[in-house]
This record gives structure tokens, sequence and C-alpha cells, in this order.
């Protein structure tokens, strides 16, 4: 991820919680093995708009994005562990071998005056 | 997490500042650390690693090596996200290597500054997607302000422009920094550099004549082995 990726996801968040609504911020914070993303790859999810970057390109995404439902519901941040080695929609071994942690938390809009 | 912290970090990043977002997990507590500021430690998080240094000598260490990293403290695992500046490339002179150089450097996702004083010279129509400055180095360079992600090259031969650049260079941490010209005219340059009172230890981190040694000829196979040379010292320096 390079620093216009980071940027362009930064401002999109903050236009999302600006305009009043909350989203969910995934981070991979730890990789075993062969994995699609580096570690503090982000991703986004939106709930009115769908997901800006990607954690895994379709590997893997899934537990991601069901963490995501759950922390906008009110959950509690979570780290989940992917087990890329095991995913079925992953056509090639070779590419999506590894495991990666992910960091999911909510980013709520802040109580403006 | 508030969309507050997020607003700190994008302006820091806006700014040009290097920052190191640190996130305890599971929890999601988060902290801002520009630990290449001299009030750093200031308002830091007490989450320092079990073992060995600070948890801001451990964000120093991710800006330098541009790499994420977990550290485990007392209060549990804390994740290090470095967020660092663009590389910058600062070629002094609007020369016939300049216009090269330049443009594979964008290609390389390097940001480019060409600083020249002779306006003839340093138009913007001559190098496309680059930000032209008509200044003077020493001036140029003051506003510019190299840091570690910054090289500056100067291309003119010409003392006047070179040497203020290659002195206001040496006094920042820039990683990279060269000089065209061949040895007689390098050696010619680090006697007035002595004689201005740089030291020798600065005077050795000029990369000159500059660029890996490929038999270069034309100005666009110099422009190669001088961002081969860069980009080793740019890598290199975060891998030691």
């Amino acid at each position: 991820m390079n620093r216009q990726d980071d940027l362009g996801l930064l401002r999109v968040l903050l236009e999302v919680t600006g305009a009043g609504e909350r989203c969910a911020l995934a981070t991979v914070v730890h990789t075993r093995g062969s994995t699609p993303r580096k570690t503090g790859t982000k991703m986004l999810v939106i709930p009115s708009r769908g997901l800006v970057g990607t954690v895994g390109g379709g590997c893997g995404e899934a537990e991601v994005l069901d963490a995501a439902r759950r922390v906008l519901a009110g959950g509690r941040p979570e780290v989940v562990t992917v087990d890329l080695t095991r995913d079925i929609l992953s056509w090639s071994p070779a590419v999506c071998g590894g495991t990666m942690e992910v960091f999911v938390e909510a980013v709520h809009p802040r109580i403006r005056p | 997490m508030r969309d507050d912290f997020l607003h700190r970090l994008l302006r820091a990043l806006e700014e040009g500042r290097p920052v190191v977002t640190a996130t305890l997990l599971p929890e999601g507590s988060q902290a801002l650390i520009l630990p290449l500021e001299p009030d750093a430690g200031e308002g830091a998080p007490g989450w320092d690693p079990v073992e060995g240094g600070s948890l801001l000598d451990e964000a120093r260490k991710a800006l330098l090596e541009d790499r994420s990293a977990s550290i485990t403290s007392e209060v549990g695992t804390v994740f290090l996200r470095p967020y660092n500046p663009p590389v910058r490339l600062v070629v002094v002179g609007a020369v016939h290597i300049t216009a090269p150089l330049a443009q594979m450097a964008g290609a390389a996702g390097i940001e480019v500054h060409v600083v020249d004083p002779r306006t003839a010279f340093a138009t913007a129509e001559r190098f496309p997607g680059v930000h032209v400055l008509d200044r003077w180095p020493a001036e140029a360079l003051e506003e510019l302000q190299p840091d570690h992600r910054t090289a500056v090259v100067t291309l003119t031969h010409d003392a006047k422009l070179d040497d203020p650049a290659l002195r206001a260079a040496l006094a920042s941490p820039a990683f990279y920094v060269g000089a065209l010209g061949s040895t007689r005219t390098h050696a010619k340059r680090v006697k007035r550099l002595r004689e201005d009172g740089v030291s020798e230890e600065d005077i050795g981190r000029i990369r000159a004549p500059v660029g890996v040694d490929i038999g270069a000829r034309t100005p666009a196979e110099i422009a190669v082995a001088i961002l081969a040379e860069l980009v080793a010292h740019l890598r290199r320096a975060e891998a030691s």
C-alpha cells in the first residue's frame, strides 16, 4: 500500500464519518507464509457504499467482512485470523498459502456541537 | 475509534511529517507518534516493549525501515504502522541529464524537484510533472528541508550552484547526496568544501562521480546509473 493509497483511503473515510456515517476499518497486522497483502495494508468497509482497498483480493475477505459487520453492530474491536491455506475460493494455493491476522475496528463520527 | 484520531493522522501526512500509529491489540486504543521530532516523547503512551528499547525507539525503527512492526509490551501487543513522506529527489541544475532523470524517478514513484536559478533552463514546460524552482540552491533547499527520505543530486558543474546545494544537503539527514563531475572535478570540489569548513565525514557522504559505474554514455544512461545508486542507498539503509 503506497502513500497515495493511504491518503485516498483516509480521505474517503473522513468524508463518510463527516457525513455522520460509521464505517469499519480493517488492517493487516501480522502475516505468516505467503499472503497477498503486506502488513499494514488497510481496507475500509462502508455500509452504504461498499469496500475501499483490499486486504486480500477475495482471499479470506469473507471472514473480515463478518467481523466488520459485528463491530459495526456495536461489538468490540477484533483481531481475525484468516487462514488462506484452506480458502476454497483461492484457485492457486501458491498465491495465498499463508495466514494473516487482521485487526477490525469501527470508526465513529466525533459528536460535533 | 473516533474519527478525530484519523483527522490528526491525515493532517500530519498532508504536512509531510513522518508519523507512526500505535494500536494496542485487540482492545484498539491508538496513539499518534512523531518519533523524529524533538518533542516526540510528550504525550506518547507508556507502551514500552518488555525487552529492548522504548516505544519511541521502535517507532523510529519502523519509520526508518518503512515497515510495520508488532511489539510486546506489559499491557499487550502494540502494532506500529509507519507513514513516511514520499521519497523526494532534489535535482540541482536543469541540464541535459535532468529530463530523463526526472522522468525515470517519477516512474519509480519519487517526487522530483528541479532547482535552477537560470530561468531560461528551468521552465515547467521542459519538465512535465515535476516541481520546478527557479531559485538559488541554498534558498530552495532551505524551503524544501531535506529529510531522511530525500536525495539531492547536483548536475550543473558550476561551483556557484553545486557547492551551496551540497553544503545544505550535507547539513541535512538526506539519505543520498550525489555530484556530477569527474574524479578530478570532484577533487577540486572537495578542496573548496574543506576550505568552507565542511567535515571529512560529511565530504565522504558525497557520491562522486555520481551513479553506479555502468559505463553510461548518454544522458539517459547516466540517469539510470544515478537512479540505481539512489535506490540502493534507500533500500539498503532500510534493510540494515
